[in-house]
C-alpha cells in the first residue's frame, strides 16, 4: 500500500503517456475520427509542461507566479520566427516589411539558424526571469506582493510586444507558420505529424522526469521548507533568495518549452497568449488538477483543456465560463488539493471516519447491552 | 505651457479614477489581507447599473427629468455593488482569512463567472451611457479647456475621499475598523465582533467600485471586460503607495496616473504604460514595502 502511495503518480503519468503514445495508432485505425484531435493533444502537450513548471514554483515553492504567460509568449515567438525566416529563406516577413523595414532587424538575426534559435527558446525566457527573480526575491518581496508584480510586469510586456508591431506584427502576432518537420497539414503529412507528436511527447516525459527528479531529493524539501517557513529556513542558513530564483528561472525555462511545442501545433502566435486571463488559466489547471504534486499538474492540464475542447461548441461556451470558473473558486475554497488531493487524501479520511463510526455504534451497542 | 497644463489636467483626472478603484482595494487588502481580484468586475457592474438606471429614466420617466439619471445612478450603483460585496464576502471571503495568495485565486472565478454573466446579459457588444447634458461642454480658461465631466469625477472623487476619511477617522465604525486593521486579535478581545466590521468594510470597499463604474462609465463605451483595463494599475497604485494608509493610496494613484500622461507625451500610451510599470517595479527595489509603512517589529510585516 506504502510503495503504490508512492509509486502512484509515476504509474498514472506512464499510463497518460501510453494513452497519448496510443492516439496516432487509434486515428489510423479510425477510432478517432479526426486528426484534429490529434494536433489538439498536442496543444494539450504544451499545457501540461507549461503547468509542471507552474507546479514546481506554485505547488512546490508557494510562490504564484501571475506571469507564465509571459515566458510562454516568449518561447513561442522565438521558435515562430525560427519557422517564419525557415518559410522566407532569412529575408523579412511581410509584416516587417509593411512596417517600414527593408532588411531583417539585428534581433531576429540569430533565429535563421536552428541551434541557435533552440538555445534562444531556453536563454531567452531564462535571462528574463533570472533579471526579474534577481531584482525581486533580493528584496524579500513574497506572497501577493510578487503576484501582484509579476501580473503588471506581464502587462507591461504584453503592451510593449504589442507597441513594437513592425518587429512582432502587434495584435495579429505571428501566423500562417509551418511546423520544424514542415507542413503538417492533411493526409499527405500525417506521418509528419506523428513525428511531431512523439517527439512532443518524449519532451514531456523529459520534462517530468527531470520535475520529479528536482523534487524528490534534498532541494525538493528545501522548496517545501521555503513554501511552508521561509523565515526558517533562512534562519536554518539557506540563502532563500537564490533557490528561489533558481526554480524561478527552471520554471520560466519550462513555460518557454512549452510555449516552443505549442507554436508547431497551433500554428500561430499571438500576444493574447501572454495576457495576464491566460496566466491565470494556465494557474486554473494546476489548482484544480492538484498542486504540489507534478502529476496533479499533469492531470489539470490535460482535463481541463479536454472539457473545454469538447464543451466550447455550439451553446456551451458560454456555460464553459461559469462552469471554469466555479469549479476554480469551488477547489480552492474546499479542495486545496485540488483531484489529486480528494484521491489520495479526502476519500481515504472521509473512508476512515466512516469506519470509525461504525466501529463505534458496533461499540456502543455492545457496552449498552450489557 | 498650454500643453503642460494639459497633461496636468489630464494627468489629475486619470489619477483621480485610479485613486476611486485603489481604495476599495486598499481597505480591503489593508483590513482583511484579502486580494479581490473581482474588483475590476464591480467596476464594470457599476458601470452597467449607470446603464440600466438610464435606460429606465428614458423608458418610465418624463424627459424633463432625463438628465438627473445620473444623480441616481451614483447611489443605484453604489447599493447593488454593497450588496453583492456583502454577499461575495459572506460565502467566499469569509473562507479564506489568512490565505492570501487563495483569495486572490478564488476571487478570480468569481470574476470569470460575473463577466461572462454580464456578456450574457448585456451582449458581447459595448454599451454607451450618454453624459447627462449639464456636463457637456466645459470651462475655458486662457487657452486651456477642461471638460466639465472630469471635473465632475475629480469631484466626486474628493466627495468620496472625505466620506472614506470621516468612516475612517471620525466614526466609531472607523475606530473599530482601524482596531481590527492594527491587531485582530486584540480587537476582539476588546469586544469588537471582527466578522462584522470584516463584512461591512468589504461591502464598502465593493461600493466603491461601484461609484468608480459610474465615472468610467462617462468616458467611454462599457463592455465586460472594462473593470481589467483599470485594475492593473489601481493594484500597482496600492502597492506603490504601501498598505493600510489611505495617504499612501491618494499618492500612489497620482503618482501612477500623472506620470502616465506625462510619458504619453513622447511616446505612445501602451509604450507609457508599460514605461511607468517598470519604473513602479525598479522604485519597490528601494521600498519593498511602499511608500508609506505601518512600522512594526513582527517578521512577517
Amino acid at each position: 500500500m506504502k510503495s503504490l502511495k508512492k509509486k502512484g503518480p509515476d504509474i498514472c503519468f506512464a499510463m497518460i503517456a501510453a494513452v497519448l503514445a496510443c492516439a496516432p495508432l487509434m486515428l489510423n485505425a479510425g477510432i478517432l475520427n479526426s486528426s484534429s484531435i490529434v494536433l489538439f493533444l498536442g496543444k494539450c502537450i504544451a499545457f501540461a509542461i507549461v503547468a509542471i513548471g507552474i507546479d514546481l514554483i506554485w505547488g512546490y515553492t508557494g510562490i504564484l507566479s501571475l506571469g507564465h504567460g509571459l515566458y510562454f509568449a516568449l518561447g513561442g515567438y522565438c521558435m515562430a520566427m525560427y519557422l517564419k525566416l525557415q518559410e522566407t529563406g532569412g529575408g523579412i516577413t511581410d509584416f516587417m516589411h509593411i512596417g517600414g523595414m527593408t532588411e531583417l532587424p539585428l534581433v531576429w538575426r540569430p533565429f535563421n539558424y536552428f541551434p541557435v534559435a533552440l538555445i534562444l527558446i531556453i536563454a531567452v525566457p531564462g535571462t528574463v526571469a533570472y533579471l526579474i527573480g534577481y531584482f525581486i526575491f533580493r528584496n524579500r518581496v513574497k506572497g501577493v506582493y510578487f503576484s501582484i508584480i509579476s501580473q503588471a510586469l506581464t502587462w507591461a510586456g504584453y503592451s510593449i510586444f504589442i507597441a513594437l508591431s513592425p518587429y512582432t506584427n502587434g495584435n495579429v502576432g505571428i501566423t500562417e507558420i509551418k511546423t520544424i518537420l514542415g507542413s503538417i497539414k492533411g493526409e499527405a503529412h500525417k506521418q509528419a505529424m506523428f513525428e511531431l507528436f512523439y517527439i512532443s511527447l518524449a519532451i514531456l516525459i523529459v520534462v517530468y522526469a527531470a520535475a520529479r527528479f528536482l523534487t524528490s531529493g534534498k532541494f525538493g524539501c528545501l522548496l517545501v521548507a521555503i513554501r511552508d517557513g521561509e523565515n526558517r529556513t533562512y534562519f536554518s542558513g539557506y540563502k532563500v533568495s537564490a533557490y528561489k530564483n533558481f526554480i524561478y528561472v527552471v520554471s520560466a525555462v519550462t513555460a518557454g518549452i512549452a510555449g516552443a511545442v505549442f507554436v508547431n501545433f497551433n500554428g500561430s502566435i499571438t500576444p493574447s497568449q501572454m495576457t495576464i486571463s491566460y496566466s491565470i488559466a494556465m494557474v486554473i489547471w494546476v489548482a484544480i488538477g492538484g498542486r504540489g504534486t507534478i502529476i496533479g499538474a499533469v492531470i489539470g492540464a490535460f482535463l481541463i483543456n479536454l472539457c473545454e475542447y469538447n464543451l466550447s461548441s455550439g451553446s456551451m461556451v458560454e456555460i464553459w465560463q461559469y462552469i471554469i470558473g466555479a469549479a476554480f473558486c469551488i477547489t480552492i475554497l474546499f479542495f486545496k488539493g485540488g483531484i489529486v488531493g480528494i484521491i489520495t487524501e479526502q476519500i481515504p479520511a472521509a473512508a476512515e471516519k466512516l469506519k470509525n463510526r461504525k466501529k463505534g455504534t458496533k461499540e456502543a451497542l455492545r457496552y449498552g447491552s450489557k | 505651457m498650454v500643453q503642460f497644463i494639459n497633461s496636468l489636467f489630464n494627468g489629475i483626472s486619470l489619477s483621480s479614477i485610479i485613486l476611486l478603484t485603489s481604495l476599495g482595494l486598499a481597505i480591503t487588502f489593508g483590513l482583511m489581507r484579502v486580494i479581490n481580484m473581482a474588483h475590476g468586475e464591480f467596476l464594470m457592474i457599476g458601470a452597467y447599473m449607470t446603464y440600466v438606471v438610464q435606460q429606465f429614466f428614458i423608458h418610465y420617466l418624463p424627459e424633463s427629468v432625463g438628465d438627473l439619471y445620473y444623480i441616481a445612478a451614483i447611489p443605484f450603483a453604489f447599493g447593488v455593488t454593497y450588496l453583492l460585496g456583502s454577499l461575495l464576502e459572506r460565502f467566499v471571503i469569509s473562507h479564506l482569512y489568512g490565505r492570501e495568495i487563495d483569495s486572490l485565486l478564488a476571487t478570480w472565478g468569481i470574476s470569470l463567472i460575473l463577466q461572462q454573466a454580464a456578456r450574457n446579459i448585456f451582449g458581447t457588444q459595448g454599451v454607451n451611457v450618454t453624459a447627462p447634458s449639464f456636463l457637456n461642454g466645459g470651462v475655458t480658461i486662457g487657452k486651456c479647456t477642461f471638460s466639465w465631466n472630469r471635473l465632475f469625477i475629480i469631484l466626486m472623487v474628493a466627495v468620496c475621499m472625505f466620506f472614506i476619511w470621516i468612516i475612517m477617522y471620525r466614526s466609531n465604525f472607523g475606530k473599530q475598523m482601524r482596531a481590527v486593521m492594527q491587531n485582530r486579535t486584540m480587537a476582539q478581545c476588546m469586544g469588537i465582533n471582527s466578522r462584522k466590521v470584516d463584512n461591512i468594510t468589504f461591502s464598502i470597499g465593493s461600493g466603491l467600485a461601484g461609484i468608480a463604474g459610474c465615472s468610467v462609465a462617462l468616458l467611454g463605451s462599457i463592455d465586460s471586460t472594462v473593470g481589467q483595463n483599470y485594475i492593473v494599475n489601481s493594484f500597482m497604485a496600492v502597492v506603490l503607495g504601501g498598505v493600510g494608509k489611505l495617504l499612501g493610496t491618494v499618492l500612489g494613484s497620482t503618482i501612477i496616473g500623472s506620470a502616465s500622461i506625462f510619458t504619453e507625451n513622447y511616446t505612445s500610451s501602451t509604450i507609457a504604460k508599460a514605461i511607468v510599470l517598470l519604473i513602479v517595479i525598479l522604485f519597490l527595489q528601494k521600498r519593498p514595502q511602499g511608500l508609506f509603512v505601518i512600522k512594526s517589529r513582527s517578521l512577517d510585516e
